[in-house]
């Protein structure tokens, strides 16, 4: 059947609507503080084979990650046995995973009696379960330190929650009632999106429907096959290090070749370090989410992202290195840190393929200062400096590249948790020098009013700055800080204490590099 | 009848002299500017170019109005001000150890993708002009470090040597006691323009509360200009007439309050054709209606329960957050000026690129060259004529769309055909924004539509989208301009309030929302009619993010108003439960009822009821059509209704048309 044009666009309309409409759906039902006032979530329809069709404008990282999940469930779970109003959940690594905390709830959607799309809702849970509150546990050897890995698991069916599944996550994790709700959000997210789904069959028809489905993953295809035609063709090396993997002290280093040739490239990623001790480890999925990212970001921001993104794309990853790791090793932090890691040697290869379209490295951190006071947790993120570029200077505290979840503003944050914020500020000149200067870190202080607490950091750029291009300078290092007793002492960037009242908690993030000699 | 068949909710404060008066109201687009006049119960409308200035509207509304008038006004003086960047230069004044607020934000980037742009727009105060003075309260509104006077000395002769034109106060926690912030702007108010939190948006998060309160500080020097123009063309045509603006909220706000809260004007022009939706849907009964407002470059919609808009806070102009109480608008960049353009691989788009008023669509003959949705419309018939003296001319338009139509293969009918069901298909996603998204079925919503394009398109959405009515009112051209007239004195208001449902002190919060109904009515200063009152709280379940409006009346208790919030989480989330829940802020809505009823244009002359035919039917005189069934074009010399295929029209006592399927 041909398409005509006004029909395409009416329905791709109705589909990103639907992908759009997910995240606030579930931004409004959820209840922990990271998913209602952080925002950390995203969502995607699939087609029936599971290959992302549209996603919101949401979370780069979980974007690439959210590609593989439904496909990785459908080897898992056979398409015969999914049944309408089944919902999965599932946080295991090698199901399209990132890491832990970061829950998809994956529903079957049905049309005329047979699987026609996936609806994803990723969230990321506040704690689930583990050594530590909050399941960030920096010093963590094996998956298991941080907690419950949910193979693909039915926890909601047509005739509503499996309770027996349901309570044995429930039991794994801390603040159960708080979780259940955030299930409960997740779940009725994907109820709403398959209720609209069938609205839009209704009123296209499924086969104009897949064709459409069809037709945006081939633009993107083509958009991503123009851009790299643009590229020159060679082999572009890139490499960059984190500080340690939380165990030891040594850097751990990614490397990728970039080859293009025509309008394909591969990223080979084989050269880079081995297997982490500690949870610096990632999958293969976020090193093509990484790609993915880089390739939008300096070849096409207008490319949707969606599966014929990745197809022109090989990513290649070692079995037993730090990409792709084996099933037992930790991970929590490779998610946000070992994936700005590989976004920056990325953008080091790049840099000598298209100097102009690559600014240089900043704050490629959560900088994650997680508090555990009684059953609370906040789950803070830090943003830092961004890098300079050709066109101009980098920008003070803001997220970069992977990420983009917000700050809770102090007066939520006094009002919720035993802790007062004394300082939130920028750190001036922590941008690095240049012809166009890097953008500064931040600065927030935090006094604990509790009796005891526990604080868990995760962040990086404390040893390696941020670096600065074309001739710029690197941007100030990020550091932690604790102050006691009136002494201040300086805390591993990947750690975690135990903290009493009247700590002081100083988080300084670090600054962009800068571009060309000042 | 001018009175509403739906109550309005709320109840009478304290009975005051009503003075009903006749008004003007004034509305200003891009091309042109609005007026209605209403008087007596009957309303006249004119349109003049925009270029030609408010004086000119009004010199002409003279001769069509006796005595004095009140003359409201819809205004996007200060929208355009912030859109362009000319804000006043402004210091802000925050805790100490908290100047960087604006420059931090919420830390996020408002692009995922373009490392080209800047990650988010520059603040409204540049962070040399931020200040921090050593006090603080805590989260209670206890004071843990005390403001001294020294230290207010040593701020006010800093931002005094600063030399601004504008100071905005935003201290942490003012929401829970005021007391530093207001003793920091006595000392400041010495001949700058001054803009004090808790006084513009008394509501916790304190990012956005002061960005709201820096960027209405830097647009108060401007809005003085604006006004004072604006007095003197009022003064010219009628002496002593009292002025109002429209605010964001669809009510209108006196001139001197407008000064002081610049920044409630930025939804100004849509809240006045909300405003008129709701007198309209009131009249009538409709319990949800959305109202379809599509102009020359954008088409606005927003809901409205039992006559009530639905109301948002957090929009986002410019780039800047702006937390105030408006109508929940949702604007899509698809009007009558949207360009037609296809893609890099080929797709067809419609905007969100306008032609603007020049050189505006191809048929407007200034000189446009590129296809937009008026130009299908001329091409598909579906024009009846067009306001303010502009001829279309169908052979540009035929032309424009053939190039669109040979990059896809189509025809030019074709093209124009693809055009018009693409922007159709963008009104539909809005239409289901603001609807399905809350909860609500848009197939039993009435869609009132209006603005040039709005009733030409509304009937083909509404077919597609399932809905039964569409309502295009009477004067449905210069609808927003009507909305003005019938606008209400009113004032919104919001202030953070947390407790826990379950363990509340109920007087406490009753006591709350008597203090908060208590300031406005103060603010009103009420000398014009009978004061009601809408008072209502925000209600969430325990660590959730959104919070739902519960109305309260004096009935209300907690145990009511727990039932209530369960029905309306399960209306709009499609589920409830037992979770504990909390109250987060207090509202009030306070306006002043002047018995101003509707007003319906004076009945059209006799003439013929056909006056002409198009490829897509017969073009009939709209105010001379009692009953017609689609394809139909009901025009009159500002307006033009398309009655489509499987829809029949009708047009009720007033001039208003129904359209309804067959």
């Amino acid at each position: 059947m041909r398409l005509d044009p006004a029909q395409l666009e009416v329905i791709r309309e109705a589909t990103t609507a639907v992908a759009e409409e997910m995240k606030f759906d579930l931004m409004r039902t959820a209840r922990s503080p990271v998913l209602r006032e952080a925002g950390d979530l995203s969502c995607a329809l699939t087609d029936a084979a599971g290959r992302t069709v549209a996603q919101g404008q949401d979370i780069p990282m979980h974007l690439g990650v959210l590609s593989f999940t439904a496909r990785r469930l459908l080897e898992t779970v056979p398409p015969e046995r999914l049944l309408p109003g089944d919902v999965y959940f599932t946080n295991l690594p090698a199901c399209g995973g990132n890491h832990l905390p970061d829950v998809k709830a994956i529903r079957p959607v049905f049309a005329d009696g047979s699987l026609a799309a996936f609806a994803v809702a990723l969230a990321h849970w506040p704690d689930v379960g583990g050594a530590l509150p909050g399941s960030y546990v920096p010093y963590a050897r094996e998956i298991y330190q941080e907690g419950l890995v949910i193979p693909p698991t039915r926890l909601f069916a047509a005739d509503g929650p499996c309770e027996e599944p349901l309570r044995l996550v429930l039991a794994n994790v801390r603040g159960a009632e708080q979780r259940r709700g955030d299930i409960q959000a997740q779940a009725a997210t994907t109820s709403i999106a398959d209720k609209r789904l069938q609205e839009v069959f209704a009123a296209h028809g499924l086969e104009a429907v897949r064709e459409v489905w069809e037709r945006m993953q081939d633009e993107s295809e083509q958009r991503v096959r123009r851009a790299l035609a643009g590229v020159p063709d060679g082999r572009y090396e890139g490499e960059d290090a984190l500080d340690d993997d939380g165990v030891g002290n040594e850097p751990v280093t990614i490397r990728v070749a970039v080859m293009v040739t025509g309008d394909r490239a591969v990223f080979d990623f084989r050269g880079s370090d081995p297997a982490a001790r500690g949870p610096v480890n990632t999958t293969p999925f976020i090193a093509a989410a990484s790609v993915a990212y880089v390739v939008r970001a300096v070849l096409g921001p207008e490319i949707a992202s969606n599966d014929g993104l990745l197809r022109s794309l090989e990513v290649l990853t070692e079995p037993g290195s730090l990409l792709d790791p084996g099933p037992a090793a930790p991970l929590v932090a490779g998610n946000h840190e070992t994936s700005q890691r590989i976004v920056d040697a990325l953008l080091r290869a790049l840099a000598q393929a298209v100097p102009e379209r690559v600014v240089a490295g900043g704050m490629g951190s959560s900088g994650l200062a997680l508090f555990s006071i009684g059953d609370d947790f906040l789950y803070e993120t830090h943003a830092g400096g961004s890098g300079a570029s050709a066109e101009r200077d980098g920008d003070a505290a803001v997220r970069i590249h992977m990420s983009n979840v917000m700050n809770t503003p102090t007066e939520v944050i006094e009002t919720e948790y035993p802790l007062r914020i004394e300082r939130h500020e920028l750190r001036t000149g922590s941008g690095g020098a240049g012809r166009h200067r890097g953008g500064d870190g931040l600065r927030r202080v935090y006094r604990v009013l509790a009796k005891e607490a526990r604080l868990t950091t995760m962040v990086e750029r404390a040893r390696i700055a941020p670096w600065g291009l074309a001739g710029g300078a690197d941007g100030e290092p990020s550091a932690v800080w604790l102050e006691r007793d009136g002494e201040r002492k300086a805390l591993r960037g990947k750690g975690s204490i135990e903290l009493r009242r009247d700590d002081v908690v100083i988080v300084e993030t670090a600054g962009g590099g800068g571009w060309g000699a000042a | 009848m001018l009175y509403d068949r739906f109550p309005v909710r709320g109840n009478s404060f304290r009975s005051v002299k009503t003075m009903p008066e006749a008004r003007v109201g004034v509305d200003a687009g891009g091309t042109f500017t609005d007026v209605v006049i209403a008087d007596g119960g009957t309303a006249q409308s004119l349109k003049v170019p925009t270029d030609a200035g408010l004086g000119e509207g009004l010199a002409r509304s003279r001769r069509l109005v006796a005595g004095s008038p009140a003359v409201v006004a819809g205004t996007t003086w200060v929208t355009n001000a912030v859109l362009e960047k000319k804000l006043a230069r402004t210091a802000l004044v925050t805790t100490e150890g908290f100047a960087d607020v604006l420059e931090i934000g919420r830390q996020a980037r408002d692009d995922l993708y373009d490392l080209g742009r800047s990650a988010r727009v520059a603040p409204p105060v540049p962070r040399e002009l931020c200040f921090g003075a050593a006090e603080r309260i805590g989260p209670d509104g206890t004071p843990l470090v005390p403001l001294t006077s020294k230290e207010v000395e040593r701020v006010a002769a800093a931002v005094r040597a600063a030399g601004v034109e504008a100071v905005a106060v935003c201290l942490l926690h003012s929401y829970a006691n005021p007391e530093h912030e207001a003793r920091l702007a006595a000392a400041l108010d010495d001949g700058v323009a001054l803009s004090v939190s808790h006084r513009v948006s008394r509501e916790r998060r304190e990012f956005e509360r002061a960005s709201t309160t820096a960027l209405n500080a830097a647009v108060i020097p401007l809005i003085d200009r604006y006004l004072r123009a604006q007095e003197e063309a009022i003064a010219d045509s009628f002496p002593g007439a009292p002025s109002f603006v429209v605010h964001s909220g669809g009510g209108m706000m006196t001139v001197a309050r407008a000064r002081l809260l610049p920044l409630a004007t930025v939804m100004s022009g849509p809240a006045a054709g909300v405003a008129a939706t709701a007198r309209l849907a009131r009249r009538f009964g409709l319990a949800r209606a959305v109202s379809v407002d599509m102009g020359g470059t954008s088409t606005d919609v927003c809901l409205l329960r039992d006559g009530i808009p639905v109301s948002a806070r957090d929009r986002r102009l410019g780039g800047h957050v702006v937390r105030l109480p408006a109508v929940a608008v949702e604007s899509i960049g698809a009007g009558g000026g949207s360009v037609a353009w296809v893609d890099d691989v080929g797709a067809l788009r419609v905007g969100p690129r306008s032609a603007g008023a020049v050189p505006g669509p191809a048929a407007y003959g200034r000189g446009g060259v590129e296809p937009t949705v008026t130009d299908a419309d001329v091409l598909l018939g579906l024009q009846g004529g067009v306001g303010g003296g502009l001829e279309l001319n169908e052979e540009l338009a035929r032309e424009a769309c053939a190039r669109l139509g040979s990059r896809l293969g189509l025809s030019a009918e074709e093209a124009a055909r693809a055009t018009v069901e693409v922007a159709h298909a963008q009104i539909e996603r809005a239409l289901r924004l603001v609807t399905v998204r809350r909860g609500h079925d848009l197939r039993a919503c009435t869609l009132v539509a209006y603005g040039g394009a709005g009733p030409m398109h509304a009937g083909a959405v509404a077919l597609s989208a399932g809905v039964e009515r569409v309502l295009v009112p009477a004067l449905s051209s210069t609808f927003s301009a009507l909305g003005c007239c019938l606008s209400e004195l009113a004032i919104d208001d919001v202030r953070t309030c947390l407790a826990r449902l379950d363990q509340v002190d109920w007087p406490r919060v009753e006591r709350e929302l008597e203090g908060l109904v208590g300031e406005i009515a103060a603010t009103l200063e009420n000398d014009r009619g009978a004061l009601r009152v809408f008072r209502s709280l925000e209600l969430r379940y325990r660590d959730q993010n959104d919070t739902l409006e519960v109305g309260v009346d004096g009935e209300s208790s907690p145990a009511a108003l727990r039932a209530a919030f369960a029905e309306r989480h399960r209306s709009e989330f499609g589920y409830a439960t037992d979770e504990p829940i909390e109250v987060t802020a207090a509202r009030a809505r306070v306006w002043i009822d002047e018995g101003t009823g509707w007003a319906a244009p004076a009945p059209a002359p006799r003439g013929d009821v056909e006056v002409g035919e198009t490829v897509f039917g017969p073009v009939l005189r709209r105010g001379a059509v009692k009953l017609v069934e689609g394809p139909a074009v009901l025009a009159d010399a500002l307006s033009t209704v398309v009655v489509w295929p499987g829809q029949t029209a009708h047009t009720d006592e007033d001039g208003n048309v129904w359209l309804e399927r067959a």
